[in-house]
């Protein structure tokens, strides 16, 4: 070793502790830059033989992958977690404020008092007025829950539009950023940083979209959503959505296009591919995610809520039960006259099979379009029976038709004997069948029809009868807390809520007292395609427990998801704070640094002034 | 071993805490300036449910101490008025006891009579009495009164006719046609041996020949239709004092017994028949005593029958009953009647005439399960009645000319007294008001209950909802201390940095 070789050591050294200082000085300034990681020096001693010394290789990205890739992951689930909540939390004040003078459960008990004050005293024409009145802020508030509920979904339509835009902006950087990282000296500064920039890029990706890395030795990155599409692979994947504006009560997501009224996301891989993320379901966590779900699944159910409770309403008052007349025989059975039979209204027909010693239901639709057949059980509520639309428009005889086909293991015939008249009779003689009931339900048009049921609500878009009426492309009952309305011809002459037949007297309290027990007494089933109840345990009760029950539940879907929200956010926050420890800047270790750097390059500035004193000292010689 | 973060993590995490801790603080001032524990049902955590609940039935019970106010004031008012109907049944009843004085003060009327007109306007407005704008004694048809006009009522209005009207056509329906009245009976006629009593033929007016006897073996024989008895007196003629008695039955439901007895004396005085020279003489002499009492009762009991006849067809209505009318004129040879019309009858009820349970036309939900009847008709028995009877007293005129008079009008007080102490007469009225008194007591109870149910469920709907300011002020408190502990250890960890030490 000669003292040449100190002096080049001795450089060498200034110049590592300069490049650490440049270091720290960086560190520093960017204690607070987000997505900045902590860098350090990797230094390496040059071979003694070649002069000695230090040597700066490059710099280091301080941070811990394996934190990072479950922080990418908890960052999904956050984000996911976080949007699911706030929705829970509008939702929730769509139905209103705890005793709110708009809560739905105050408007509609205010609805149901009004009708018990009148049965007090029928002949009050302000109390008559008061019940047309809630009546009519009933339904408005159900048009108004319903229309902020479709606000809700077309917002989520919205936000998926800026999310996909936003997560092809994420991967064409992505895709520039690994551009110029590949095959670069990845020990550089500048490389360090590039690095940063695009894990930023990759932790935002996350929150969109729950995703999964895998890191190649070059630098270069893979991105694939947790179901495994590929979003990233040296090239980007390009996401595509077709959103739609202002959706309402009928737009639905379906894999047929041609049904499909909302928005579906295209992925299309850099070779073309194509592939649908909603129908694939692939997207389980994140911003996007979370959107999806609240528009096609918590919102339509929340919609399919009111329009539950819109239909009740409508039917609990409209609809009036007409028992079959008995056919005595045998064979015995029952008849009865259809005429007023409307699409949508139903016959139930019990039987007895006498060798199985089985009771049977079956529930008979009138369906005037072909196109809506056959129905499923779950046309009605009611888990235990059968259900079989008929077909009404081809007359009387191709009903019975239709009916004994539809029934042809039973012993039971139907026939009609005479008009719309219909007939069902058991098997007579041998008695293997017995027919139990025949009883139709039937919606009441008229006000003076002598039956206290009345076509309280209307469809207000067509201004027609609620009925349920079922054609090929859905039900009436889809979307109808959104038309709900009282019937105009009610609030033309409120007298009607109390004249029930020609000449009934103004204080005759039959009609309220009926409509009052229809709403706060009366059991009736609900479709489970409310959230409320299950297909083979449908919710029974009155509809004042309905609403109840609906509100408890959005409660609780509300609580649920913030509680599932706050778990998410502990589990972030740990997460981030390990990860932090490793790759954010602690002033203090960059200060104690500093400290041993300054020395160090003391330390090294010492030599070379003791070299050039040894130097000097030969010199002078 | 706790870890100790560097400040750089300390401060996001208390970045965190600060804006938790932040939010919290503005809760508890929201709390404390509502109220109210939550503004979402999410708040109220598992309790939403009973909350919703508990609302409903609160609500409810204010709807049902709604509808409990409005029948305690309409029953107070019924009762008000069906003790003063009581009342006027009782004082007509007194007046038709004895001693009932005949005394006309001019127009026609006793002093009894013209309290009877007072009495029945009265009555009438008792009627239409209303709570609000309700009527309470129409039945169903609260909208409208109970009755019409006593005017209305008595004197009728162009072609419809009215009580006094109804009266006058069936007493000459009742009477026949005269100027020797029968009573649609045809005047007796002897021939040899044997009277013959006839009626003028088929019909509901006048007498009715119910039966004859005599304590001396007469042969009775019944024929007819038309009705006709024959009384044959056979061989020999009836002993001194031997008894023919007639039995005849009036409109209204009554009998009359016209006794006949044998005599010898010259003239025969009232009440007797000469024994002839024969039985065919004897049986001429019988017929003539017959006719003279037939025409004697035909003034006077048939006519007071006959009147309160006509006010029962013009009073006891319903749905079912319209008032009767004569079929005429003439009326004096009528023979049938006829279901009266709004066109051609004054109908006096004009509420509600269904022929259901009157109590059941007003209704009130009074609990879950409680429904209170309550409603009354002007046409039940009982108020009808005391209407009825002093209408009828009120339309009847007497004469101090006509003989006959007095024996009417004490045919008609003991007439009326009868009707009057009848079950179904003013002692329905304390039925009715059982019913009522019944209905409102129930009505009470349900207050009773709900008053006590009351503040129990508010209480619980309180413990959910509200926020008590002393515990969110502990809460407050709490919060305040840990928030600035929280502050001045960051202020100080912020300290220990290196930088200040180099």
């Amino acid at each position: 070793m000669s003292l040449g070789n100190a002096i080049s050591a001795a450089l060498s050294g200034l110049r590592a502790t300069q490049t650490g200082v440049g270091l720290i000085a960086d560190n520093i300034a960017n204690a607070d830059t987000p997505g900045y990681v902590r860098k350090s020096v990797i230094q390496t001693t040059t071979a003694a033989g070649s002069g000695g010394g230090v040597r700066v290789v490059g710099v280091q990205r301080e941070l811990d992958i394996f934190v990072q890739r479950q922080l990418r992951a908890e960052l999904s689930g956050a984000s996911y977690a976080d949007k699911i909540s706030s929705y829970y939390g509008r939702i929730e004040q769509v139905y209103g404020r705890p005793g709110g003078i708009n809560a739905l459960d105050t408007l509609f008990n205010n609805f149901t008092n009004s009708l018990q004050a009148l049965v007090t005293s029928p002949e009050s024409v302000s109390g008559r007025t008061q019940v047309l009145n809630e009546a009519a802020v009933l339904a408005q508030h159900l048009n108004a829950m319903s229309a902020d509920i479709q606000a809700l979904r077309s917002e989520a339509e919205f936000a998926i539009a800026g999310s996909v835009q936003r997560v092809n902006e994420i991967l064409t950087q992505i895709e520039e950023i690994s551009n110029r990282i590949i095959g670069a000296n990845q020990a550089s500064a500048e490389i360090a940083s590039l690095h940063d920039t695009r894990d930023t890029l990759i932790a935002e990706l996350a929150t969109l979209v729950d995703i999964q890395t895998v890191d190649a030795a070059d630098g270069q990155i893979a991105i694939f959503t947790t179901s495994g599409v590929s979003l990233f692979d040296r090239k980007a994947a390009r996401l595509e959505f077709d959103g739609r504006d202002n959706l309402n009560a009928l737009a639905f997501w379906d894999s047929d296009p041609t049904k499909r009224n909302v928005g579906t996301i295209t992925l299309t891989s850099p070779n073309g591919y194509q592939v649908d993320l909603v129908a694939d379901k692939s997207l389980r966590s994140g911003t996007i995610a979370a959107h999806l779900e609240m528009r096609d699944k918590t919102l339509v159910e929340a919609q399919a809520q009111l329009d539950e409770i819109a239909h009740s309403l409508a039917l609990a008052l409209s609809n009036r039960t007409v028992a079959g007349t008995p056919v005595s025989g045998p064979p015995d059975g029952f008849s009865l006259d259809l005429t007023q039979l409307l699409s949508g209204n139903t016959i139930t027909l019990t039987y007895t099979d006498n060798v199985a010693g089985q009771q049977q239901r079956v529930t008979i639709v009138r369906v005037d379009d072909a196109g809506a057949l056959p129905l499923g059980d779950n046309f009605t509520p009611d888990p235990n029976d059968t259900v079989i639309g008929v077909d009404f428009s081809g007359g009387m005889a191709a009903v019975v038709t239709a009916l004994n086909t539809a029934l042809s293991s039973t012993g039971l015939v139907f026939s009609n004997p005479a008009g719309n008249t219909l007939s069902v009779v058991d098997d007579g003689v041998p008695d293997l069948w017995d027919v139990d009931g025949f009883d139709a339900s039937i919606t009441t048009s008229t006000f003076n029809s002598g039956d206290p049921s009345i076509p309280f609500f209307v469809d207000g878009g067509t201004s027609t009868l609620y009925t349920n009426f079922v054609v090929a492309d859905g039900m009436q009952k889809t979307g109808f807390a959104a038309r709900i309305a009282l019937n105009a011809q009610l609030r033309d002459d409120p007298a009607r809520l109390v004249e029930y037949a020609a000449g009934t007297p103004a204080g005759d309290p039959t009609r309220p007292n009926y409509l009052e027990q229809q709403l706060s007494a009366a059991i009736r089933f609900f479709s489970p395609a409310s959230g409320v109840g299950t297909t083979a345990g449908p919710y029974s009760g009155s509809i004042v427990d309905f609403i109840r029950q609906s509100i408890s539940m959005q409660g609780a879907n509300a609580e649920g998801a913030s509680r599932l929200k706050e778990g998410q956010d502990i589990v972030l926050n740990a997460l981030q704070t390990r990860y932090n420890e490793r790759a954010s800047v602690n002033v203090d270790t960059e200060m104690a640094n500093l400290l041993v750097l300054q020395t160090a390059y003391g330390a090294n500035a010492r030599v070379l002034a003791t070299v050039k004193e040894m130097l000097e000292a030969l010199m002078q010689i | 071993m706790t870890t100790i973060y560097g400040f750089a993590t300390r401060a996001a995490i208390n970045a965190r805490t600060f804006t938790e801790m932040r939010a919290q603080l503005d809760d508890l001032q929201r709390q404390l300036a509502t109220g109210k524990k939550s503004e979402t049902f999410t708040g109220l955590g598992i309790d939403r449910g009973l909350d919703v609940d508990l609302r409903m039935r609160l609500a409810r019970i204010t709807a049902y101490e709604t509808s409990i106010s409005a029948v305690d004031l309409r029953v107070s008012i019924m009762n008000t008025s069906l003790d003063r109907m009581r009342e006027i049944g009782q004082e007509l009843r007194s007046d038709t006891r004895f001693p009932v004085t005949y005394e006309l003060v001019d127009g026609g009327q006793t002093a009894a009579q013209r309290a009877s007109a007072l009495r029945l306007d009265e009555a009438i407005g008792l009627m239409n009495e209303r709570a609000g704008d309700r009527y309470l004694f129409s039945g169903r048809e609260t909208d409208g009164r109970a009755t019409d006009t006593t005017a209305r009522i008595l004197d009728g209005e162009g072609a419809r006719a009215g009580l006094r009207q109804v009266i006058s056509e069936r007493l000459q329906a009742d009477q026949g046609s005269g100027p020797n009245f029968r009573g649609r009976l045809l005047a007796p006629v002897a021939a040899l041996s044997v009277v013959t009593l006839e009626e003028d033929g088929t019909h509901p007016f006048g007498f009715k020949l119910a039966g004859a006897t005599t304590d001396f073996g007469a042969t009775i024989t019944p024929g007819g239709p038309p009705a006709s008895i024959d009384i044959d007196l056979g061989a020999v003629n009836p002993p001194e004092g031997g008894m023919v008695r007639v039995t005849l039955t009036l409109p209204d439901g009554t009998t009359k017994d016209i006794e006949l007895t044998a005599t010898t004396e010259v003239p025969p005085p009232a009440g007797t028949f000469a024994i002839g020279a024969t039985v065919d003489d004897t049986a001429t002499n019988l017929a003539a005593a017959l006719d003279t009492e037939i025409q004697l009762a035909a003034r006077v009991e048939l006519a007071a029958a006959s009147a309160v006849q006509a006010s029962e067809e013009f009073f006891a209505i319903d749905a079912a009953n319209p008032p009767q009318r004569v079929v005429g004129p003439p009326f004096d040879t009528a023979t049938a009647m006829v279901d009266g019309t709004t066109a051609n009858t004054v109908y006096w009820y004009t509420g509600d005439d269904a022929t259901d349970d009157p109590r059941s036309t007003a209704l009130a939900r009074v609990d879950d399960e409680i429904t209170v009847a309550y409603g009354a008709r002007a046409n039940e028995d009982g108020l009808r009645q005391v209407m009825q009877y002093n209408a009828l007293f009120a339309a009847m005129t007497f004469s101090d000319t006509d003989p006959d008079a007095k024996d009417r009008y004490f045919a008609l007080v003991g007439r009326m007294g009868s009707a009057l102490d009848q079950p179904d007469g003013v002692k329905h009225i304390e039925a009715i008001q059982t019913d009522i008194a019944g209905a409102n007591l129930s009505a009470g109870t349900a207050k009773q209950r709900l008053d006590d149910k009351k503040p129990v469920l508010q209480g619980i709907l309180d413990d959910i909802e509200n926020a008590f300011p002393e515990e969110v002020g502990a809460m407050l408190l709490a919060l305040n201390t840990r928030m600035q502990a929280t502050l001045q250890t960051t202020a100080l960890v912020s300290q220990f940095t290196l930088l200040n030490f180099i």
